[in-house]
């Protein structure tokens, strides 16, 4: 069991959990995740891992609730016990002495793209960050960005934004102001992922997109995050989260993404209903 | 009356508001405040136009047309201001996907996210593609955000069954306060807070269910955007959409069933001509709970050895004919006022024909009608003159017999909160509580024990002066007014008497008047005093009475077999039934010891235990068939619903036990054949087989009552009181939806 020391909701939808798991947070590196699972009769959920402090050993991850688990797993509290905390799983992302890195993130991303933001500005890359928003009062952890980024680029739809469009229309006109880009890292939505990983291409701009297919087990054995980068079969839990985002069948992903969406709604509905203030 | 509106004519006689006239026009002015069962309120500010001679545009809602007017509703003016009103409306409602590039590209993408409980963007709404906002915005040509987002509260409060409310996306039309307060008279809803933070809450900020809600969903159903939502429902979108009668009470709303490939997802209050777009807790929220518990009946089963095994629908038919047929005794079919028509028709033939010695009746107690009918001797032909809905706005009083109406009779309870706004006075006399006594001109709260005596302490102040000597009916009226009044305290009784001398003045002042009484007050032989003293009471002051049944179809089983109850339980005692086929709810008619029984039931209840064998039946939404409401409307009505499993109809079953039993009894291939035997049968159903809701509505054909004279009111003393039972208006045919669903329990405070 591991013990809940936070839970908070960051901007609407968006929560955060910090959980006591010293051994993983020993070990965690930017650009894995954590598998929870809330009681012993629930599914696994991967989480981005957004922070961890070995000292306290403590990981922390920030949640878009989407369904079920994650709206169980948000109401959870400081002191409330979970069921399953594995991890760190997955390859780290490789953090190395790029230049200048484009660090595009949304949703969820914001917060997963910490820690690789916190070692790319150790190994002493200039940062740039680009957060895409709905609305200005949906950004959050700015003030963290704001101590390891040269430059913070908000993509929001409110007047006055520096780009009222979406992030992928935005990269270019920011790559172009960059001079030594040497690469783009991407977090969040899937539909951010493929879209500014199609921006980039005509750019010819590496671009690391951390995926995120449905995940079962999230340590190889079932397959379930089975996505083809550049035309091989690849397993996102064990071969990434981070590939590169012009190799990645966009299309095949958003399918299997949606593959159990009925079934998501349905257990999803009885929830609803079944679970009564 | 002529006006001009965009260069068109319009000429009409009554009054009509420019918005009304623009549609009928056909033409297009966008609203997001208004609603057609509620008095404009001009809040949104959508609708304006331009009157010329006028300096600044009015709303069109809240704007009558005047002769001679000439109105224009499109001009670039008019269409800056909107988008102007549009944009500051945006500052407070997430408006990002109104205007973003790919808000196409990303909908299928976020398909999946959108389960999420925050919407921060159309794409993430369960409103998206329904909503009225966005038609809004599509229509004054939105293209940029002119004022920063700034939400209007915090976090949603997803703290109550049922419904969801999320101020952040709400904009303040005022739809569900005004729907609340001044259509259903439940005024749970109000505007908290001033100026910029202003939102929609309760008051104290307490949750819906501490505010006395009914969760009749009218609030969710008016929303223009997705503040207010059905909990369950909001990550679903349907596919097909097919009409629903609702036989969940005795109203007959029409409802609209919405489906995601075959499945029911849930249903929304349709715009029928009964409901009028307005529902319950139940038929709102509650039908796809109901017709899909799991408790359920799918598949036949028949005693072998001692315990209920499943079998064929064949096997089964064959054991229960041949059990049928070989026992010994009077053979009995049980039928339920919640049954169709067909249903109730089918089951009395096969009683009357299929065997030598069979007979029908319905499970519950008579219905509150038949108990009046037979204390005032109204002959069993008769029919009787039903009130329409549509009545009640004429009526000014109004007097409730502990009748729950926002429960029992949800519309009835409406239309009298709508009566009481236009000037009604309401008289409540009974023990309970309900949101219309806040209306109520007279409250007495006093149980029915004591409802003979104080429409008794009435009568005697109104016969005085109303009922002067030659009166019809005066001497039969002297004895019932001088009745001795109940042993009571002198505090209680000159309570008791100033009230009744309050009614009295009420009632001797203000006419029309309507008296609505239901199950409770007419229950016992009590009742009988009760419904006596009513009666006359109705025929010294010229009053309609409106009596409520629980079940669906308790107006239909009257006209059918005059009033059903328990048939021939008055009068001599029948033989005890050698066999029964139940298909009513309640305890079983008097039977032999080893009798033969067949359940036709739809969930698994304790009726099972005696059954030899168990028939799985369908319910309302499953089978074709015919309902009378309490208006005394018919209403034919489609499957709309696949039936579960094996279940087959009640009128089915019948007509395959005749055929098994190779006797006489119904025969039919479709519900509708016996719909027009019942027609040939009974004159009081003429037209019934027209009666579908597209259709001219068809009622049954009521006769004035012939009788006019006053009715003996029975003793005190000779009454006992009322054997309350363990009746709820919210069971469903044996399911006891009131204490099985987690969220009606919960709505219905138990």
């Amino acid at each position: 069991m591991y013990e809940i020391l936070e839970r908070r909701r960051l901007v609407p939808n968006l929560h955060l959990l910090r959980v006591r798991a010293p051994e993983t947070a020993r070990a965690c590196r930017p650009g894995q995740f954590i598998m929870v699972m809330i009681g012993p009769d629930g599914e696994r959920v991967p989480l981005s891992i957004a922070d961890w402090d070995a000292v306290e050993g403590s990981v922390t991850a920030v949640f878009l609730i989407v369904g079920t688990s994650t709206q169980k797993l948000a109401r959870l509290r400081a002191g409330d016990r979970l069921h399953v905390c594995a991890g760190p799983l997955g390859k780290p992302s490789e953090i190395a002495g790029f230049g200048t890195v484009l660090l595009v993130a949304g949703c969820y991303g914001i917060a997963a793209l910490y820690p690789a933001a916190r070692a790319l500005r150790q190994a002493g890359n200039r940062l740039v960050l680009l957060a895409d928003v709905k609305a200005g009062h949906l950004l959050y952890w700015e003030d963290r960005y704001r101590n390891l980024c040269d430059r913070i680029v908000v993509a929001s739809r409110d007047p006055g934004a520096p780009f009222q469009e979406f992030a992928s229309h935005a990269v270019s006109n920011v790559a172009a102001k960059e001079a030594s880009l040497g690469r783009v890292l991407v977090s969040g939505c899937a539909y951010l992922l493929a879209a500014v990983s199609e921006a980039t291409r005509p750019l010819g701009l590496r671009t690391i997109v951390s995926l995120n297919p449905i995940m079962v087990d999230g340590t190889g054995m079932c397959g379930a995050c089975r996505c083809s980068i550049g035309g091989n079969t690849r397993f996102a839990c064990v071969d990434g989260p981070d590939f590169d985002g012009h190799q990645v069948d966009w299309p095949e992903l958003f399918r299997r993404r949606a593959a159990y969406l009925d079934d998501e709604v349905r257990s999803l509905c009885r929830f609803e209903k079944e679970s009564l203030p | 009356m002529k006006a001009v509106i965009d260069g068109r004519v319009f000429e009409a006689p009554g009054k009509t508001t420019i918005l009304e006239a623009a549609r009928r026009l056909g033409l297009d002015i966008p609203t997001l405040c208004d609603h057609p069962r509620l008095e404009p309120a001009a809040s949104c500010r959508m609708c304006l136009v331009e009157i010329s001679g006028r300096r600044d545009p009015v709303p069109a809602c809240a704007t009558v047309l005047e002769d001679g007017m000439h109105v224009a509703t499109d001009t670039p003016a008019l269409r800056e201001l909107r988008r102007g009103v549009l944009e500051m409306i945006l500052a407070e409602h997430p408006s990002a996907c109104l205007v973003c590039a790919d808000r196409n590209a990303c909908r299928e993408p976020k398909e999946g996210i959108r389960k999420t409980v925050e919407p921060t963007g159309c794409v993430l709404c369960p409103k998206d593609g329904r909503c009225r906002l966005q038609d809004t915005a599509a229509a004054v040509g939105l293209e940029r955000i002119v004022f920063p987002e700034a939400p209007r509260s915090a976090e949603p409060r997803r703290d109550d069954p049922l419904i969801d409310r999320d101020g952040g996306l709400c904009i303040l039309c005022g739809l569900c306060v005004r729907v609340c307060r001044d259509l259903r008279g439940a005024s749970v809803l109000t505007f908290v807070g001033r100026g910029g933070r202003t939102t929609v809450g309760t008051a104290l900020d307490l949750t819906l269910l501490e505010s006395g809600c009914l969760f009749c969903g009218a609030c969710v159903d008016v929303c223009p955007t997705g503040a207010l939502l059905e909990r369950a429902a909001r990550h679903v979108r349907p596919d097909e959409r097919k009409p629903l009668l609702c036989a969940l009470c005795g109203e007959g709303c029409l409802l609209q069933a919405e489906f995601d490939r075959g499945r029911l997802l849930g249903t929304r209050p349709a715009p029928g001509p009964a409901n009028r777009g307005q529902a319950c807790v139940k038929g709102r929220f509650l039908v796809a709970d109901i017709l899909g518990h799991p408790s359920r009946l799918t598949g036949p089963l028949a005693r072998r050895d001692g315990t209920l095994v499943p079998v064929s629908w064949p096997d089964a038919l064959t054991a229960a004919a041949a059990g049928l047929r070989s026992s010994d005794g009077p053979f009995e079919a049980v039928g339920s006022a919640q049954d169709s028509c067909e249903d109730l028709w089918a089951l009395h033939e096969l009683g009357r024909e299929g065997f030598a010695s069979g007979r029908f009746s319905i499970a519950e107690p008579p219905s509150p009608l038949e108990v009046i009918r037979k204390a005032a001797g109204v002959e069993a032909g008769e029919g009787w003159p039903d009130v329409p809905n549509a009545g009640l706005a004429a009526m000014k009083t109004i007097l409730v017999f502990d009748e729950d109406l926002p429960v029992t009779a949800p519309i009835l309870g409406l239309e009298v909160h709508q009566a009481v706004q236009q000037g009604a006075r309401l008289i409540v006399f009974g023990p309970g509580e309900s949101c219309l006594d806040r209306c109520a001109k007279v409250r007495v709260r006093a149980g029915l024990e004591s409802a003979a005596e104080f429409l008794l302490e009435i009568l005697a102040g109104l016969a005085r002066t109303a009922a002067g000597p030659g009166h019809p009916g005066r001497a039969e009226l002297g004895p019932a007014a001088r009745m001795k009044p109940e042993e009571s305290s002198r505090a209680e009784r000159a309570v008791f008497k100033e009230k009744a001398s309050r009614a009295a003045v009420i009632l001797e002042k203000r006419k029309p008047a309507a008296f609505i009484f239901g199950p409770r007050f007419a229950a016992g032989t009590q009742g009988r005093r009760n419904a006596a003293a009513l009666w006359n009471l109705a025929r010294l002051t010229g009053a309609v009475l409106i009596p409520v049944a629980w079940e669906a179809n308790a107006r239909g089983a009257q006209a059918l077999f005059g009033g059903g109850g328990k048939n021939g339980c008055e009068g001599a005692p029948l033989p005890a039934a050698g066999s029964l086929l139940l298909a009513g709810d309640g305890p079983p008619p008097p039977c032999r010891e080893g009798a033969f029984i067949v359940v036709a039931a739809a969930y698994e209840s304790g009726a099972l235990e005696a059954a030899d064998v168990v028939l799985p039946r369908t319910l309302f939404a499953e089978q074709d068939g015919t309902w009378v409401n309490r208006e005394g409307r018919i209403q034919r009505m489609r499957a709309a619903v696949p039936a579960p499993g094996e279940a087959r109809p009640l009128w089915r079953m019948a007509v395959d036990l005749a055929r098994a039993i190779g006797s006489g009894g119904p025969s039919a291939s479709a519900a509708g054949e016996i719909l027009a035997g019942i027609e040939k049968e009974r004159p009081s159903f003429a037209g019934a087989s027209r009666a579908w809701p597209d259709e001219k509505p068809v009622f049954l054909s009521a006769t004035a009552v012939s009788r006019t004279g006053f009715a003996s009111v029975p003793e005190a003393g000779e009454c006992s009181a009322a054997e309350e039972g363990s009746r709820d208006p919210d069971d469903v045919h044996g399911l006891r939806a009131g204490a099985v669903l987690k969220s009606l329990r919960a709505v219905r405070r138990r």
